[in-house]
């Protein structure tokens, strides 16, 4: 089968991942593999300065977990399957609920997840009301009585 | 069609007379306002005037007739072919409704009695040219629902309400409607006001439409103080301990009065900076500028000015040796630069936006004259003159104050006409536009939810100029002109709150300090006949007590009624506020006893105290403004109360109080917009013992409310009614910790009464934030919350999904099942 070597230094959780120094080679898959954790065993000298590989059988991109010297230039190769890399096109198109977003564009800045922390100092600002009360009383009595009392 | 088709017959017929005029058009897509304005002029039209080319208006004497619009393509080719838009004197008739031109909405509209309302705007959308529709439907109006530029109507609404407006003051005052962020709501589409035209050329506006109108028009002072020029309204006398010039610079600036018309959130942001400037100022130290401690200032004069154009808060200087003022450019602390000249009123400092960093220039040797001697301020509120160009509103001068209140330049009262009166609606100042109203569906009903109560629209017409013309109904072509015999009282045809809606309504919220009077008759408890309340002077009091403990008291006569003399003087008190009174002073009657003493007499019960308003502003701009921000609302004579911060940052938070003359109750009611939030009731009033059992009772009183526990009685809306809540915080004291589990600090106790005369008497908000503490970038790491649904192709960076269907991939279930679980711990796109 045809597989092919990459070095990649992209984070494991990136959708697409940054290939570099690709290698074509033929492989053969082991008894009692799978496509999704495959295990092939490729004639090579010494892989292990890659880490990511595609298989055209497959159509798949694989992380490469693990690769063992069966003797010299024979390797055996533990795969798992990079299904972001993979399905990276129709991932894209996927519709989501977006609950984390680095881009603001789609964020809501004022919903309240608890992503802000804030300490427990705090600073103050005073808004005064540009009314007040009189600064000079007036005086109020209040009596009892007649309207119509005569002197 | 049939509307189409009667717009055409009107545009050909206007069309076939402009070309008879020689106008070489052959369309009616070549009517221009130019074009139309001249064939208006034909008819005895005069003065076709246009806003920017949009829309023509012509007048026929006095009369504002029409406004005809161009369509859009034809805007950009108007021009200008008359003087500016005035409004006359005599209300303005639509007198040939068959050539009735507008730029009306394309749709058919009925003004209808609201029992038979069922239909009204449909096909909401904006034509160049419409017509009224026909009339349609028993007991119908045949109406057309009409988009009309604002500037009409603030020009027209303000002549019903008693003001004339050039077209230029109405332009200008829109722009400062729009910068205040005037809430149109839904009357306003496209930038323009939803009217209702009547077959009869009576345009009607919303009633809560014209409401906020005129209390706009009121808050912004284009009423004015209403009196002859010159003469004293007020008198406020302010007692001043010595200063130095430093601080004396300051404090004038910290008493200079809000102008009525000077937005408040814009006068106290101001005058907090021109403080801080001048502060700045002080400790400024130039190459080649002095000390202002050693200057030799003979007057300081601060002024708060509102224009048209622009606000300022000014800091004058007067030097008495202008030679040791530099002329030229100064450096500003906070860059930039300012040009202070050599004037004797040089040092002009504070003006917002462009601080002029007054000094004493190098060397400097002047060292007497710092200080401002103790004495009295004499702030003095005057009546303007009239067409005052510039509106120097406030003004304060270290030995001469004047405080001067002025209309809004291009503004004028109509003599004799009806004015209106805060806390009173316009369909009671103008009863007959109540006995006129008509029901139309409103346009959300027709989309939402038509069993809300439907809006009252209110006949104004537009553009016209006395209220008075369009009250009167007109006998001849409606002799019964409300022929449904289920019209109901106008109280009943107010909007019905509806039940579900947990916000007072228009007329529980916003027609706002209602007079308490009940019982109907005189003011209050004055009506009763039962008591008398005084505003005595100083001296006026004097004399009354020296009445009291002479022999002139009838002590005989008094004893028929009373055991004792001071029974019949309720009580003495102090209140800091100034109450309505009458003019003129009146006997002091104790019991059945005319004393013979002269006192002013309360006339009104109640005072109602506009504090004015202040705005919380954004600080963060995200969830922190809400869930870590505290207010804390200090009220004079009632104590600190929390606020909900959820409700109030980025709002403008309105503070009004109504205090009962009688017994000091003071009611303070905290608005965002026109909306009652909260209310709270404490005691303002300062009790004067008359006698030693009285005396003992004060004490008695006062040491209950400082021993209460709580701040007064909070309350909020709550179903239309205010219902108490927890004082000192309540909600949102839960709130806080829920969010922080802080100790929550009362600032005060109860603070009312006695106690309340010697704290501050300026009501203000403390706001309370919590530093942020997010690292750097986090954004990159865990990203800003979102919640949005959204195609992941448009994400980028760090994304994790709340939730997703997997749907379009071919994949095993076990891949299926990795890339959900992927997404949901967060993807990097």
């Amino acid at each position: 089968m045809h597989i092919t070597l990459y070095k990649t230094e992209s984070e494991s959780n990136r959708l697409t991942k940054q290939i570099r120094e690709p290698i074509a080679m033929e492989g053969n898959l082991r008894d009692s593999s799978n496509v999704v954790d495959p295990v092939i065993t490729i004639a090579i000298t010494n892989p292990t300065a890659y880490n990511y590989m595609y298989i055209e059988e497959f159509g798949r991109y694989y992380f490469i977990k693990d690769m063992k010297s069966l003797r010299t230039g024979l390797w055996e190769f533990y795969l798992h399957v990079d299904v972001l890399t993979t399905y990276a096109d129709k991932i894209k198109q996927l519709q989501v609920i977006i609950d984390k977003q680095e881009s603001s564009t789609l964020s809501s800045e004022n919903y309240n997840d608890g992503s802000y922390a804030c300490k427990e100092e705090n600073f103050t600002e005073v808004c005064q009301f540009p009314v007040g009360f009189s600064s000079q009383g007036e005086f109020i009595l209040l009596t009892a009585g007649q309207i119509s009392a005569t002197a | 069609m049939a509307q189409f088709v009667e717009e055409f017959s009107v545009l050909q017929k206007i069309l076939t007379e402009v070309q008879s005029l020689g106008y070489s058009v052959t369309s009616v897509e070549q009517l221009t306002p130019e074009v139309v304005g001249a064939w208006a002029a034909s008819h005895g039209f005069s003065e076709v005037v246009t806003d920017a080319g949009t829309h023509a208006a012509w007048v026929q004497g006095s009369n504002l007739a029409e406004i005809a619009a161009a369509t859009a393509s034809e805007a950009s080719t108007a021009t200008t072919t008359g003087t500016a838009w005035t409004l006359g004197s005599t209300a303005a008739t639509v007198a040939e409704a068959d050539v009735l031109v507008g730029d009306v909405v394309n749709a058919t509209g009925e003004l209808v009695s609201e029992n038979v309302a069922t239909t009204a705007l449909t096909n909401v959308e904006m034509s160049g040219l419409g017509l009224a529709a026909t009339e349609t439907g028993a007991g119908a109006t045949a109406a057309a629902v009409t988009l009309t530029p604002k500037t009409v109507v603030i020009c027209g609404a303000a002549a019903a309400l008693g003001l004339t407006i050039g077209f230029d003051t109405g332009q200008a005052i829109v722009a400062e409607m729009e910068g205040n962020d005037f809430d149109w709501e839904h009357d306003s589409v496209g930038g323009k006001i939803i009217t209702y035209l009547t077959s009869d050329g009576r345009t009607y506006l919303k009633q809560d439409l014209i409401d906020k109108l005129k209390k706009y028009f009121i808050e912004k002072g284009m009423y004015g103080s209403g009196g002859p020029e010159g003469e004293v309204v007020t008198t406020t006398t302010v007692q001043v301990s010595y200063m130095d010039v430093e601080t004396f610079g300051g404090y004038l600036l910290s008493q200079l009065q809000r102008p009525s018309n000077f937005p408040a959130g814009d006068f106290t942001n101001m005058l907090v900076r021109a403080i801080d400037n001048w502060n700045d100022i002080l400790t400024y130290n130039g190459d080649n500028q002095g000390d202002m401690s050693n200057s030799k200032i003979t007057k300081f004069t601060a002024e708060a000015v509102w224009t048209s154009s622009y606000k300022e808060i000014r800091l004058y200087a007067t030097f008495n040796n202008t030679d040791y003022v530099n002329s030229g450019s100064f450096n500003q602390q906070s860059g930039g630069s300012v040009t202070c000249t050599t004037t004797a009123e040089a040092g002009r400092a504070g003006t917002v936006n462009r601080i002029f960093k007054s000094r004493y220039s190098y060397p400097y040797t002047q060292t007497d004259g710092q200080g401002c001697s103790s004495g009295q301020i004499t702030l003095q509120v005057s009546n303007p003159a009239p067409g005052t160009s510039t509106a120097e509103i406030s003004r304060i001068d270290g030995l001469n104050i004047g405080h001067m209140t002025t209309p809004v330049p291009g503004v004028n009262k109509k003599p004799g006409a009806t004015y209106p009166a805060t806390n009173v609606p316009v369909s009671t100042t103008y009863p007959t536009w109540a006995s006129q109203r008509k029901y139309v569906d409103n346009p959300d009903d027709i989309i939402q939810d038509r069993t809300k109560p439907r809006t009252p629209i209110l006949p104004v017409q537009l553009p016209f100029s006395d209220p008075e013309d369009v009250s009167q109904p007109d006998s001849q072509n409606n002799p019964n002109p409300d022929p449904n015999p289920n019209t109901k009282p106008m109280e009943d045809l107010k909007p019905q709150p509806d039940p579900d809606t947990k916000i007072p309504t228009d007329d529980q919220g916003q027609n706002d300090d209602p007079d308490p009077t009940t019982g109907g008759g005189g003011s209050g408890t004055m009506g009763t006949g039962m008591v008398h309340i005084y505003n005595p002077t100083l001296a006026q009091l004097a004399a009354f007590s020296e009445y009291l403990w002479s022999g002139l008291f009838d002590l005989d006569s008094f004893k028929k009624l009373f055991q004792d003399p001071m029974q019949a003087i309720i009580g003495l008190h102090l209140l800091y506020a100034t109450p309505t009174r009458d003019t003129n002073d009146h006997n002091i009657i104790v019991g059945n006893q005319n004393t013979g003493k002269m006192s002013r007499i309360v006339t009104n019960q109640y005072i109602n105290i506009d504090f004015g308003k202040v705005v919380i502003n954004k600080y963060f701009n995200n969830v922190c403004d809400y869930i870590d921000t505290e207010l804390e609302l200090f009220l004079p004579f009632v104590g600190f109360t929390q606020l909900s911060a959820k409700e109030l940052v980025g709002k403008k938070v309105g503070l009004k109080g109504t205090i009962d003359v009688l017994t000091g109750t003071i009611l303070y009611k905290v608005f965002n917009g026109d909306q009652v939030l909260y209310a709270y009731a404490g005691q303002c009033s300062v009790q004067l013992p008359l006698s030693g059992v009285n005396y003992s009772s004060t004490i008695a009183s006062i040491t209950g409310l400082i021993g209460a526990a709580g701040i007064g009685i909070a309350t909020v809306a709550s179903g239309g009614t205010l219902t108490p809540v927890m004082a000192a915080g309540g909600a949102a004291a839960a709130a806080n910790t829920a969010t922080h589990m802080s100790h929550q600090v009362q600032r005060s106790g109860g603070i009312g009464g006695n106690a309340g005369a010697m704290g501050p008497r300026t009501p203000y908000i403390i706001v309370t934030r919590h530093k942020p503490y997010n690292p750097s970038q986090f954004n990159e790491y865990y990203g800003y919350p979102s919640n949005i649904k959204a195609t992941l192709t448009k994400c980028t960076g760090y994304t994790r999904v709340k939730d997703v269907r997997l749907h379009g991939i071919t994949a095993t279930s076990a891949e299926l099942s990795e890339i959900e679980a992927l997404l949901k711990g967060g993807i990097i796109i």
